[in-house]
């Protein structure tokens, strides 16, 4: 009897849990592994012909002005990201979980933008950009929108956090709306029994309540920002004179445009470990207040 | 319901009826512009078009080769979607029914790795994929590689699903001298069908939206994908505005109407998604 228990327990983990394994391992740890080997080496790409460098692409990349500047304005637009997208949501997330006649249709409608794919998205809002605020400036006689956005380094990159935040916004929007219908009800009429007012209930009562979606929403807001990439190609391509190149474009660039693979995958393992003393945060951050949703 | 509420009650409306216009007039304009003329398009981006220009969607139509990027994309959707269909709910009954050490590192492991950044995988995959194995210009890695990509992602989903069967219903089974593949099959996998469709949605409309894992593998134009093929179509008819944005509509359109369908679950993956941290 036992026996033949321990014989259907080797049967599940070799039949049915090791073909996952199998897949995990040959599409990211063998792949991550053979990255850092990549990283140490010069490799155009073409054919077989690696050198062995060691650790030259690593210092060539902190050396590299380019490569911190690319790091830098990633973290500029992570930052205004992460601010503006959270605060729409929080506010959607409100809007739509307040007596309102059809509040699922507006949900519905409002997620739209994540359906669409980045690259789409950015070739929709290129457009706007270039013809639909232009064409507003112009007849408004509002000088700063009669020229495109697109075509100025600091606007661009405004424009880039317009479009991400709009469309992140929107996906954060249905994480806080699950956060405040979780909120009990009791709490808030108990507050508005006592005299708290609309806003006094919010910041004191149901900001508080939601705390675990809003450590959610940042980190997830953080970790896709630093990632960007179809949408920083498709609305600017790093625009204009590469003042908007993302470090994840970047590292694309490096690799299929410059064909340095050794250089890009060095600041693919940069990229990483950020990513992942990010999520290390999270972790922290989440384990410390219970996550209920 | 007194004087102060109808109030309140109109301005929330009137601020939902906002807010859905700024998320959706992007849409709403690329409708709009893909029926006008270039030149009516780039003077008066606002007005609705004067003569519908019907031509803009069969000129995009062709340029795009819509048929065959269609095929593609939908080739790739399904089959990752039918695999982990099978193997994620297989590796998480897995996960929740044997305990081993093996089996529970594996899968903290697994969870770990879900937040990786792709850009570190990406160069290794096409060197691994593409030049050694040979598999060059195929959609066999990308589908092969939106498995691994999801794979972590719908264990970890369906496990939590899974831990709220009673193990009663295991156990009875067993005790009947029903082995354990048997009856996940016969009883497991059909009660996981709600938290089956929330991954499946979830998945199907990442992988149909994805151009980086795509572009890395898919060179020729007959191979390529809905989303790279916008691209294509951007890049060498830069000047030619209005059926752009008509090959953006039909693009956008076979997912909308997914959306449109599916959307009680695809919001539902996005709350689930996100509790994984």
């Amino acid at each position: 009897m036992l026996s033949a228990q321990k014989r259907d327990t080797w049967k599940l983990i070799l039949l049915f849990f090791l073909p996952a394994v199998f897949i995990w391992l040959t599409t990211l740890v063998i792949p991550f592994f053979y990255g850092i080997w990549i990283s140490f080496v010069k490799w155009d790409g073409i054919g077989n012909n690696y050198t062995f460098v060691g650790i030259a692409n690593y210092t060539k990349i902190f050396r590299s002005a380019k490569f911190w500047a690319s790091l830098n304005r990633t973290a500029v637009y992570t930052v205004a990201t992460v601010i503006l997208s959270n605060i729409l949501g929080i506010a959607l997330g409100l809007l739509l979980t307040s007596p309102l006649k059809g509040r699922n249709v507006f949900r519905t409608a409002i997620f739209v933008p994540n359906v669409i794919g980045g690259v789409a998205m950015g070739y929709i809002w290129k457009y706007i950009f270039h013809y639909g605020l232009t064409a507003v400036g112009k007849s408004t006689g509002i000088p700063w929108l009669a020229t495109s956005m697109l075509s100025d380094p600091t606007k661009a990159m405004a424009a880039l956090v317009i479009v991400s935040s709009w469309q992140l916004s929107a996906y954060l929007m249905i994480i806080y709306v699950a956060g405040f219908t979780n909120v009990p009800q009791e709490l808030v009429e108990a507050a508005d029994v006592d005299g708290a007012n609309a806003w006094q209930v919010f910041w004191n009562v149901r900001l508080p309540m939601i705390r675990s979606s809003i450590t959610i929403c940042l980190f997830l807001a953080i970790i896709r920002s630093f990632m960007v990439f179809e949408v920083n190609m498709a609305l600017t391509d790093g625009g204009p004179f590469n003042s908007t190149e993302m470090i994840a474009y970047r590292i694309y660039n490096t690799a299929f445009v410059s064909l340095k693979f050794g250089d890009a995958q060095a600041q693919a393992v940069v990229l990483f470990v950020i990513v992942a003393l990010i999520s290390v945060l999270q972790a922290y951050f989440t384990s410390r207040k219970e996550v209920q949703m | 319901m007194s004087k102060k509420r109808r109030q309140m009650l109109i301005i929330l409306l009137v601020l939902a009826l906002l807010a859905t216009v700024f998320y959706l007039f992007p849409l709403i304009l690329m409708a709009m512009n893909s029926l006008k003329t270039t030149g009516e398009f780039t003077s008066n981006p606002f007005s609705l078009p004067t003569i519908m220009q019907w031509g803009n969607y069969s000129y995009a139509f062709e340029q795009m080769h819509f048929l065959s990027a269609l095929t593609n994309s939908l080739v790739i959707t399904v089959a990752v979607c039918a695999i982990i269909a099978l193997l994620g709910p297989m590796a998480a009954y897995t996960v929740s029914r044997v305990q081993s050490k093996f089996v529970s590192t594996m899968f903290y492991m697994m969870i770990a790795s879900m937040s990786a950044p792709f850009q570190a995988f990406m160069i290794p995959l096409v060197k691994l994929y593409a030049s050694q194995l040979g598999f060059n210009n195929s959609l066999i890695p990308v589908i092969y590689i939106g498995v691994g990509l999801n794979i972590c992602f719908s264990i970890f989903l369906v496990k939590g699903f899974l831990s709220s069967i009673p193990r009663e219903i295991d156990e009875a089974a067993l005790i009947d001298g029903c082995s354990s593949i048997k009856l996940f099959f016969y009883i497991i996998l059909p009660m996981l069908t709600p938290i089956l469709i929330t991954l499946l949605v979830f998945v199907a409309m990442g992988i149909w939206n994805d151009y980086l894992l795509s572009s890395l593998f898919l060179n020729t134009q007959d191979m390529r994908t809905l989303p790279m093929m916008v691209r294509v179509f951007c890049a060498q008819y830069s000047n030619d505005y209005a059926p752009m944005m008509a090959g953006l509509v039909m693009t956008i359109t076979p997912m909308l109407v997914f959306y449109l369908v599916c959307q009680k679950y695809i919001l539902e993956g996005v709350v689930q998604g996100a509790v994984k941290g």
